[in-house]
């Protein structure tokens, strides 16, 4: 499959011998600097395009941009700045110094020297859960968080090794221009939920259309409807695709760090055999997780809406490294590994070494290809769903409870609460885009599917088949108000006529 | 013929400009990475120092258990006392000395061994993790400086650059190199208590 992050390879030719840690830093920081102008082009676009539906004339399209620009503007610095402490507060960590925890301490003091950075602030969160998290927007104003499950469950190599990783995140610049860029996913999320909202109740009305600019007036408007349903899609690819590649880089920068790639990758297989979640992480966090907290043992099939590799496949590359614990020699690890070009992670001029690709290792994941055409086809449905429901979470009318719709079959017509048993119809596709863009900017956490249940459904709701089913379609709740929805103007075919008749 | 000759004389005082200013980022780039250098160089200073100053205490702590170790101890002092003189000598001078430091440790290390209550001493257990650590640093910062002096040295040698250099008298660093073969091939102590 053609990764899309191949699209960003149009930087600067280096050798191989050259390309170093610098050089890299340099590269991606163009290479997001480019990310987050397309981005932004396509949060301009689809504010124009909002503007001129609305509006019907060229001054609704400037409005529209306008307004697309200034409140992605005030959200990227509200994010950018509050952003550290937001997440630090929601994670539940505190700062601790050199005598609480002096191990951790001088792991981290290593690093920092081995790194040439100042030592970043180190917090602790108390849980059982291992995983670890690094924010900041330079290495000046860095912050690094590990769990207390974390601490006991590695040994000091390997602690050190996720350590690190970190701090490779935080030299690579990664906790800047990812919030950035989450930020902006969120923004057009929210924008385009809304345009398709208020297309609705303008088309509804029959507009007329007049005259001379009749035609090209159309036009625009079906532009705008497609980049509606696109752009989220693509902008949601695009925020998986650089932050899974940003993640193989940050394991290559811990390696070169620590020079000893088997304590990354024991800690990583530590940490993803070890069950939990984070309860207080969220799609728009998790990219700062070593591990995904959100599905830590993931497989490759959920690869494409996942802000992390499959830690598999991690662990299998930093073991294939030889030689020097140089990006180099990751990059060639990597190509065995994962049969993937080599210009995935960085473009080489001299080809002289990946010209002819060598006999692959045997990977540790077992890929699973799909035989027949309707497996495949059934998987491609799947990923399709994945990447439409990613990061929308539903709230439970019963309990209030957040339940994650990622990855779950609209087919199925129903939602369960894990909490209380309650089932609820399945929402319909704008109604998951206005889910999605609130989860992204508000943040919130997600009832673990094994939870145990807080109290009964609610006694007088109808039950069939021995469920408890409430009738009424779910109203999003975001914290960011959207346009008001008369319940009428609902018109989602998926959805739905009635939740008693289901099953 | 007037306003060609102004031309062509425009065009080359612009090239001359950027000639300029490319030089003085070529020279800046030299002398960001040689002062790199330097800020390292005093980075492994630092903790050679911290070993230099942790290890009368661990001395001291083993000198009640370790009676009969006196040979060992004795050599670990010798060795410190060495070090520390040769503090400001530069890095080729002080990577010997440095060396034979570390081996006299990880002698005393082994003797250790065999006083387990030396070892469950909780101030011994703190002094470990910091001479671990300090080890640790020394590797690392090691590390840190001789990436800065090779990124310089490339400098100095890759082709545009190392005309400003052979212009600006830029000399090339030295590594620090351990002498003491057996520091490389030696694993990594794990003194945790995992």
């Amino acid at each position: 499959m053609p990764c899309p992050a191949a699209f960003f390879t149009r930087s600067r030719l280096v050798t191989q011998q050259s390309v170093g840690m610098w050089e890299l830093i340099q590269r991606n920081k163009r290479r997001s600097t480019a990310l987050i102008l397309t981005m932004g082009l396509v949060l301009v676009a689809t504010g124009a395009a909002i503007g001129f539906s609305v509006a019907m004339t060229p001054e609704g399209a400037t409005v529209g941009a306008l307004a697309a620009f200034v409140v992605f503007v005030i959200l990227a610095l509200v994010a950018f700045y509050a952003g550290d402490q937001a997440i630090l507060s929601i994670s539940a960590a505190t700062e601790v110094s050199h005598k609480d925890f002096p191990q951790l301490w001088n792991v981290t003091e290593e690093m920092a020297i081995a790194a040439g950075m100042p030592v970043p602030k180190i917090y602790v969160i108390d849980t059982d859960v291992p995983n670890a998290f690094a924010t900041g927007r330079n290495p000046q104003r860095a912050t690094v968080a590990v769990t207390r499950g974390l601490m006991e469950k590695l040994s000091r190599d390997e602690l050190q090794g996720v350590i690190a990783h970190e701090m490779s995140h935080i030299r690579h610049r990664d906790t800047t221009y990812m919030t950035v860029v989450v930020v902006m996913l969120g923004t057009i999320i929210l924008l385009t939920d809304a345009f398709r909202r208020i297309a609705w109740q303008t088309g509804g009305r029959g507009r007329r259309v007049s005259g001379r600019g009749g035609m090209g007036i159309v036009i625009i408007i079906l532009v705008a409807v497609l980049l509606s349903i696109l752009a989220p899609l693509i902008a949601k690819l695009l925020y998986y695709a650089i932050s899974r590649r940003r993640e193989y880089l940050a394991d290559a920068g811990a390696i070169e760090l620590t020079r000893y790639p088997e304590g990354l990758a024991s800690a990583l297989e530590k940490i993803s055999t070890t069950p939990g979640r984070i309860e207080s992480a969220n799609n728009a966090t998790a990219h700062l997780f070593i591990v995904n907290p959100l599905n830590p043992a993931e497989s490759r099939l959920s690869a494409w809406t996942s802000t992390h590799p499959p830690v598999a496949e991690r662990i299998a590359v930093l073991r294939a490294v030889g030689g020097t614990a140089s990006l180099a020699s990751y990059n060639l690890a990597f190509q065995h590994v994962t049969n993937r070009s080599g210009q995935y992670l960085i473009r080489r001029e001299a080809d002289s070494l990946s010209g002819k690709r060598a006999e692959p290792l045997r990977s540790q994941t077992a890929k699973q290809v799909p035989q027949t055409r309707q497996e495949r086809e059934e998987e491609r449905r799947k990923q399709f769903i994945g990447m439409v429901t990613a990061g929308a979470m539903l709230t439970c009318i019963h309990c209030g409870a957040k339940i994650d719709i990622t990855g779950k079959n609209p087919d199925d017509k129903l939602v369960e609460c894990a909490a209380c048993g309650l089932f609820m119809p399945f929402p319909g596709s704008s109604a998951i885009m206005g889910l999605a863009a609130a989860t992204l900017l508000t943040g919130g956490a997600a009832v673990p599917p094994q939870a145990i249940r807080k109290g009964p459904p609610p006694a007088g709701v109808p039950r069939v088949d021995g469920k408890a089913i409430l009738g009424e379609a779910p109203k999003p709740q975001p914290d960011i108000t959207p346009p008001k929805q008369p319940p009428a103007d609902e018109k989602d075919s998926d959805k739905p006529e009635d939740g008693r008749k289901q099953n | 013929m007037g306003v060609i000759a102004l031309a062509i004389i425009g065009i080359v005082i612009f090239f001359i400009i950027v000639l300029v200013l490319v030089v003085i980022a070529m020279y800046n780039g030299l002398v960001r990475l040689k002062l790199e250098v330097k800020n390292a160089w005093s980075q492994i200073d630092v903790q050679l120092k911290r070993r230099h100053d942790l290890i009368p205490n661990l001395v001291e702590a083993a000198k009640g258990y370790m009676s009969f170790e006196r040979e060992t101890l004795e050599k670990v002092v010798q060795a410190r006392s060495a070090a520390v003189g040769a503090v400001g000598k530069g890095p080729a001078a002080q990577a010997a000395v440095e060396g034979q430091l570390s081996a006299a440790l990880r002698g005393f290390y082994a003797v250790m061994e065999n006083y387990p209550d030396l070892k469950a001493n909780q101030n011994v257990m703190q002094l470990q993790e910091e001479l671990t650590s300090t080890e640790n640093k020394i590797a690392f910062s090691r590390q840190f400086y001789n990436d800065s002096v090779m990124r310089y040295n490339t400098s100095c040698q890759t082709v545009p650059t190392n005309i400003i250099a052979g212009m600006f008298g830029f000399q090339q660093a030295e590594f620090f190199e351990l002498e003491d073969k057996e520091e490389r091939t030696a694993p990594k102590v794990d003194l945790s208590i995992k």
